[in-house]
């Protein structure tokens, strides 16, 4: 029996173990690429290993090389600035009108629902120069708020889907027990129907906050002031027309992606936990 | 019964909730305004060049009090964010950009003349070369010449003592794992010379494609011949031919003074021009591109740009510049105390070279010229008659790629608009029931939760989808577009006159995309239900880093793993290779062939979205009630029984609208296509939307194009959405 | 109830109430009146509305047509929060995110009650259900009992006019149902607030009900004190669904005889009982509950034969299932002192006690005494 279960969880780890491997393979090639003084990693080697480590790379991609450190500091505050502004927006913008889809019967309501999911068919492609125009109308170039709104608006549809989900997996008699309680239905949503999606609530704005965390075209097409350049935009410069210096390339985005991985691990037991597993029944 | 510990759960939240309050602060207090006099001036420079403009800049303000703002722009979003932004008055004062676009910024109206800054008695301040092409045939100045950029030979003089007399000497010197010479052998660019040496251009007269006949046919089998015969490595980019240079794996490299400035102090190098080629009638001369400085309209009115402007080009600011690029300055060139001696061998090599046609329609023989050479890079055979019948392809795609005199009335265009809107009222006034006015009014309250949501998504994304493909009537380049009426459908549906399922046809790319959704969705599923699954273990030891390290393919910016994914892919130095390599198994040409390149796509994009499904799945399988599974266990079910009776079914609800969200996202995923195949071989793993990409930023920027690509895109997965929907109501 | 008298304002009043679902018609004229400080119990099969009454008047529901007084006044367009209700749902509700002194304090902090009053009542209730030692746990970690009594304390701290229950018991095991049972009616006696209650528990509904409402398809089946619609139910509807075991049902005709009014059972003639008066001969179902009849004995004669076919013995007494023979094939339960020792096969010599005799329509299945 225990051999059994020994045998199981020895699979189950060898699996995931591969799992594993596969998905840090490339990463460590960006690693090595990052650590590597020459910028350079594959090189018809099967094991990713810098050959000539340095921290050169991190040194230029945070402009600590070029003593510009300080900007380097301001661009990753604007990032984090407009992503965490984003992710708060679409959530706070997104969760009444998934509450309302997932409980209020009203006119227009699969209507809505369908032309939400059209957005999401539609190529971008053609639809920046508008966008740009737009913004320019609204005053909102070289403006975070610009770009804030512009992410939100984008993160808006699948931030709805997924609260709406989530909504409806929550129990109505939470909120009829509020309303009876005293609150007004808006009450009751904020006051219980929110803090019981915590994790969905959370697992949205995670989403949102990448896609503005990693947006780079429109970050890169609004903002005119190095101030205001949000990191991606910054690690693109370092990709040219005929070549990209790849060193600082990767050893950039490595610190990119740090903020997302900490995030990510911090909020994993409340991305994956059942909140409402005890409100209901016994 | 020990009592738990209550938690604190709103201190973790008040944490999180203040740094987002935080941040909304910042982003409300934007940057401090900036000086309401200064100069603006716009660059994609990078490395030792960006430096000295900054200096440069830094310098004129610290002297003339003048505030001088420089900017660095990505490279990617240069030409568009030039486009965007001084159409709307938004955009630099001064920027620099290479001449050959200078015709098509003209045309679109983004430039003021530069007369001030370059005055005619400036003339043989500058190289002569650099003068004509920033004045046009009357002769008046349209920029400000800056730089010259070109490529030379850059040669390791230890690998390679004696500077060869020509090419043929030069690919005869061969060592043991060097290779004679580098370079990047799938560039146009580079290409070039070769071209020019067998008595070939480009563009012809009248826009005419250039890369045909004898010329052409010459020049990639000569460049064949010296990858196939090893001397050469096999599709190499720009860093990896710096790669190899700075290694010391390669004796010789074509490159630009880039790799130069970056090579380690002591690196045993020196700069030639390109050697004589012995077997073609002229000497391979590269492209050379001069770089000027470019006024906006809005300057016209400020004297000081142009002041500016001219100090930038001037002796004093060019002796600064030279150390870090190829002024176009005279000057400097005549004082050897203030020129490094790689630069000199640049400009003596920018001297020979033949500057690129402004014409628009250069920019459009970049993609059939590079995809002939690939072509015939990889063809089995080259005998001549197979090449030119890649050539003759090459030629066909880039006059199918032309923009088409196509204009129509625009009068049937408006009474269809009128009539469709009237239709529409009337099917809606209709299918109103009576009750839909009371029902609206009913539904008043439910309103008040939607109206944000419904105004931030109608004018931020739906309002510019609307107008993009309002776009899809009107052809031709973005700044001279003409009323066609439904021309660009036409010509995409019938597949511009060519075969209709011929390669980068809208038929057969629509096939590829389907492939390709079904492939990466598959997969996505199935990967990510399985590690969710076995990460729901109740027991499972190291769930939480397991559980981390396996999203961190998602947490990685996809544009630098995507980049790596085609690092590893590469034939000769990509570590899949190596990997077959070390089993014993051929290594394979990843993108020589369709079910190869099309496999590297969907290994990348698998990689890149099966943690997003991960993810999705593990909450969804939080709410699969455990009593129910337990009462499976109880009535004997196998696991896999209680997987597809119970677990499965119960995850569909939550499993199926992130299926189809992914299902359509994959079908726009246009990026990862675009950074790892790139399309290769011959555009066959290209997808709907990267081929629209291509119309819009490769092909004459026909906008038009790229918008019906849009519109059909669109009108597809609309129509299989009915269908499916129909199709579950059918069978339900 | 005469003009004279003086009238005093219901606590709530459910008027003419009716409520559709598109189409399904789930409350049709619901009339209901419930004095201040009394315990009414709707009662019903699943399906006959008592939860949809209950949500309307709770103002979850918006009813169709009608209208619903409280203290006097129109409620019907008023929000649950402006009602002066507290409710307990059947699956307790109770908020995830918050500890069990939070899920108490809830609603008087939507109401801007000072803390100090908040944590006396708090502090009142959780002493009166005894969860003083879970205040600082979350709902998650409670177990079924105690999260049942936390939802009741969060509705007790409100102080409200009117107390609401649905089905607030049925996720708990008989044993704990049982003592919750009493103490929902001792506390509802101590809070002297009114209380509706709905169940499907014929034995909640006779326990705790003052007033008890028996709906059916909708509509109010019989109103009235526990005990009047057990003996005198007005349909064969009622008389089945309350009592346990159930009702015995026997076909017979009412026969005009010399010695006056008898119904005729497979030649045996039983006693009309007074109330019914004159009656027409007519076929007559005959309903006897399971404590009417009884062994025959000295004091109450042999009436039939029971053929046994299966008893239950539950130690203080027994209930014997069977056939009287003669008397057509329906099975009878009969209560029996568990002093007898029966078993299958027996035959059973059956007495009745005729006082308490219900006859039925057997067409219209109405009482044939009820008003009509």
């Amino acid at each position: 029996m225990s051999v059994r279960a020994n045998v199981k969880a020895l699979v189950v780890h060898t699996l995931l173990g591969a799992a594993v491997i596969y998905a840090l393979y490339p990463v460590l090639w960006v690693v090595t690429i990052a650590f590597s003084r020459d910028g350079l990693g594959t090189d018809g080697f099967v094991f990713p290993w810098p050959r000539d480590p340095s921290f050169m790379n991190f040194a230029i991609a945070t402009g600590i090389s070029t003593g510009k450190g300080a900007l380097f500091l301001r661009q990753f505050v604007n990032s984090l600035a407009v992503a965490s502004a984003t992710a708060l927006m679409s959530v706070a913008v997104a969760a009444p009108a998934a509450y309302a889809l997932a409980r209020l019967p009203f006119v227009g309501k699969r209507t809505g629902l369908r032309a939400l999911m059209l957005t999401q068919m539609f190529p971008t492609v053609a639809s920046a120069v508008p966008l740009y125009f737009l913004l320019s109308q609204l005053h909102l170039l070289d403006r975070r708020a610009g770009l804030v709104i512009a992410y939100s608006a984008s993160a808006l549809p699948f931030a709805i889907f997924q609260l709406k989900a989530a909504f409806e997996a929550i129990p109505v008699e939470l909120e009829e027990a509020a309303m009876v309680d005293g609150a007004t239905r808006f009450g009751a949503l904020v006051r219980v129907v929110l803090p019981a999606a915590r994790p969905a609530l959370a697992v949205t704005a995670l989403f949102a906050f990448m896609s503005a965390w990693n947006e780079f075209v429109l970050a890169a097409t609004l903002m005119s002031r190095e101030e205001a350049f949000t990191l991606p935009v910054v690690l693109q410069r370092f990709v040219g027309e005929h070549a990209a210096a790849w060193g600082p390339f990767a050893a950039g985005s490595l610190l990119v992606s740090i903020p997302v991985m900490a995030v990510f691990y911090i909020a994993q037991k409340q991305l994956l936990s059942g909140l409402t597993a005890g409100s209901v029944k016994g | 019964m020990k009592a738990q510990k209550p938690r604190a759960p709103w201190k973790a939240w008040f944490l999180a909730f203040s740094l987002l309050l935080a941040a909304v602060g910042l982003v409300a207090s934007d940057c401090k305004a900036p000086a309401a006099n200064r100069i603006v001036l716009w660059h994609a420079y990078r490395g030792a060049e960006e430096e000295a403009i900054a200096q440069l800049g830094a310098r004129y303000q610290a002297e003339t009090g003048t505030a001088v703002e420089v900017l660095a722009v990505p490279f990617l979003a240069y030409a568009s964010k030039l486009s965007s932004a001084i159409a709307r008055d938004q955009g630099p004062d001064v920027f620099i950009d290479a001449h050959e676009r200078l015709s098509s910024y003209r045309e679109e109206g983004l430039l003021a003349r530069a007369e001030a800054a370059f005055p005619k008695y400036d003339i043989d301040r500058y190289d002569s070369i650099a003068s004509t092409v920033a004045r046009d045939e009357d002769g008046a100045a349209w920029g400000v010449p800056f730089a010259l950029k070109g490529v030379a030979l850059i040669v390791n003089t230890e690998l390679m003592p004696e500077l060869p007399a020509s090419v043929e000497q030069l690919v005869k010197a061969r060592n043991d794992g060097v290779f004679p010479l580098a370079y990047e052998s799938e560039s146009a660019y580079v290409h070039a010379p070769w071209l020019h040496a067998f008595g070939g251009a480009m563009l012809g007269p009248n826009d005419a494609y250039g890369f045909t006949g004898e010329s052409a046919r010459r020049s990639v089998a000569f460049a064949r011949g010296l990858v196939s015969s090893g001397v050469v490595p096999n599709g190499a980019d720009g860093a990896l031919v710096k790669q190899l240079f700075e290694s010391r794996k390669a004796a010789a490299i074509i490159a630009g003074p880039g790799v130069v400035s970056e090579l380690p102090p002591h690196f045993p190098y020196q700069v030639v021009p390109l050697p004589p080629l012995r077997a073609a009638p002229s000497r391979p001369d590269p492209f050379l591109t001069v770089e000027l400085l470019l006024l906006t309209p809005r300057t016209a009115s400020r004297p000081e740009v142009s002041a500016f402007a001219r100090w930038l080009a001037s002796d004093e600011a060019a002796k600064l510049r030279v150390r870090a690029q190829v002024v176009a300055n005279n000057q400097p060139w005549h004082d050897d105390t203030v020129v490094p001696v790689a630069m000199r061998a640049f400009h003596e090599a920018a001297l020979r070279s033949r500057p690129m046609s402004t014409r628009a329609a250069m920019r459009a023989t970049w993609e059939p010229v590079e995809q002939a050479i690939r072509g015939v890079m990889r063809a089995a055979a080259a005998d001549d008659a197979a090449i030119d019948a890649i050539l003759a392809e090459s030629r066909r795609r880039f006059e199918s790629a032309r923009p088409r005199a196509v204009s129509a009335s625009p009068t049937r265009g408006l009474v269809a608009l009128g009539l469709g809107l009237l239709l529409t009222a009337i099917a809606l006034y209709r299918r109103a029931k009576p009750r839909f006015w009371s029902g609206v009014r009913a539904s008043a309250g439910a309103y008040a939760y939607v109206v944000y949501a419904t105004i931030a998504v109608f004018v931020l994304v739906v309002l510019p989808l609307v107008a993009g493909a309002v776009m899809s009537f009107f052809a031709g380049p973005r700044h001279q577009m003409t009323y066609a009426g439904l021309g660009n459908y036409v010509d995409i549906l019938t597949a511009r006159g060519g075969p209709l399922f011929g390669y980068g046809s809208f038929y057969r790319t629509l096939l590829v995309t389907v492939a390709w959704t079904i492939a990466n969705v598959a997969l996505h599923v199935t990967i990510g239900l399985g590690l969710a699954l076995l990460l729901s273990r109740p027991l499972l030891r190291a769930k939480g880093v397991y559980r981390t390290l396996l999203i961190v393919p998602w947490a990685v910016p996809s544009y630098v793993t995507a980049l790596a994914y085609k690092g590893m892919f590469h034939q000769q130095f990509g570590a899949v290779n190596a990997i077959l390599r070390k089993v014993g198994a051929e290594p394979v040409a990843w993108f020589s062939h369709f079910s190869t390149a099309f496999a590297a796509n969907v290994a990348t994009n698998v990689w890149l979205g099966f943690p997003f499904m991960m993810v999705v799945i593990l909450g969804a399988l939080t709410n699969v009630p455990k009593d129910v599974l337990e009462a499976a266990d109880i009535d004997g079910a196998t696991p896999w029984q209680r997987f597809s009776r119970i677990t499965f079914p119960l995850l569909l609800p939550q499993l199926v609208p992130a299926v189809v969200l992914g299902a359509v996202w994959t079908f726009n995923m246009f990026n990862v296509v675009f950074l790892v195949s790139g399309g290769e071989p011959d555009n066959q793993t290209d997808i709907l939307v990267s081929e629209a990409y291509r119309w819009a930023f490769t092909r004459h920027a026909q906008y038009g194009y790229a918008a019906a690509y849009a519109v059909l895109i669109f009108g597809i997965l609309w129509l299989t959405s009915r269908l499916s929907r129909r199709w579950q109501a059918e069978s339900t | 109830m005469t003009p004279s008298t003086r009238r005093e304002v219901p606590c709530c009043e459910v008027r003419d109430l009716s409520k559709a679902f598109d189409q399904t018609t789930v409350l049709s004229n619901v009339s209901l009146s419930m004095k201040s400080g009394s315990f009414t119990v709707l009662v019903g099969a699943s399906g006959c509305g008592k939860s949809t009454l209950l949500r309307t008047v709770a103002g979850l529901e918006p009813p169709t047509s009608g209208s619903i007084w409280m203290g006097g006044r129109d409620v019907t367009a008023l929000s649950p929060k402006d009602r002066d209700i507290a409710m307990v749902f059947q699956s307790y509700a109770l908020y995830p995110h918050l500890s069990v002194r939070e899920n108490l304090a809830f609603g008087l902090r939507l109401r801007r009650t000072p803390e100090a009053e908040i944590v006396a009542r708090v502090s009142e209730a959780s002493a009166m259900l005894g969860l003083d030692a879970l205040l600082d746990r979350l709902p998650r970690q409670l177990s079924g009992g105690q999260r049942q009594r936390v939802a009741m304390g969060r509705a007790i701290v409100r102080r409200p006019h009117m107390f609401l229950f649905d089905e607030p018991l049925s996720n708990l095991d008989a044993a704990l149902r049982a003592e919750v049972r009493v103490e929902i009616r001792r506390l509802h006696d101590r809070m002297g607030g009114t209380t509706l209650y709905v169940t499907h528990d014929q034995v909640e509904a006779m326990t705790l009900a003052d007033t008890l409402c028996l709906l059916r398809g909708g509509a109010v089946e019989q109103m009235g004190a526990p005990l009047a619609l057990f003996d005198r139910p007005v349909s064969r509807f009622v008389a089945e669904f309350l009592g346990s075991p159930k009702i015995n049902w026997l076909d017979g005709q009412v026969k005009h005889s010399s010695s006056g009014l008898h119904i005729a059972i497979g030649g045996k003639a039983l006693k009309v009982p007074d109330r019914y008066g004159q009656l027409a001969e007519q076929p007559v179902l005959v309903g006897l509950r399971p404590h009417h009849l009884t062994t025959a004995s000295d004091d109450v004669p042999q009436f039939a034969t029971m053929n046994v076919t299966f008893c239950e013995a539950l130690g203080f007494e027994t209930y014997v299932h069977g056939t009287l023979s003669g008397m057509g094939d329906r099975t009878v339960v009969v209560r029996v002192e568990p002093s007898h020792r029966v078993t299958r096969g027996d035959t059973l010599p059956i007495g009745i006690r005729p006082e308490h005799t219900l006859l039925f329509d057997p067409r219209s299945e109405r009482a044939l005494d009820a008003p009509t």
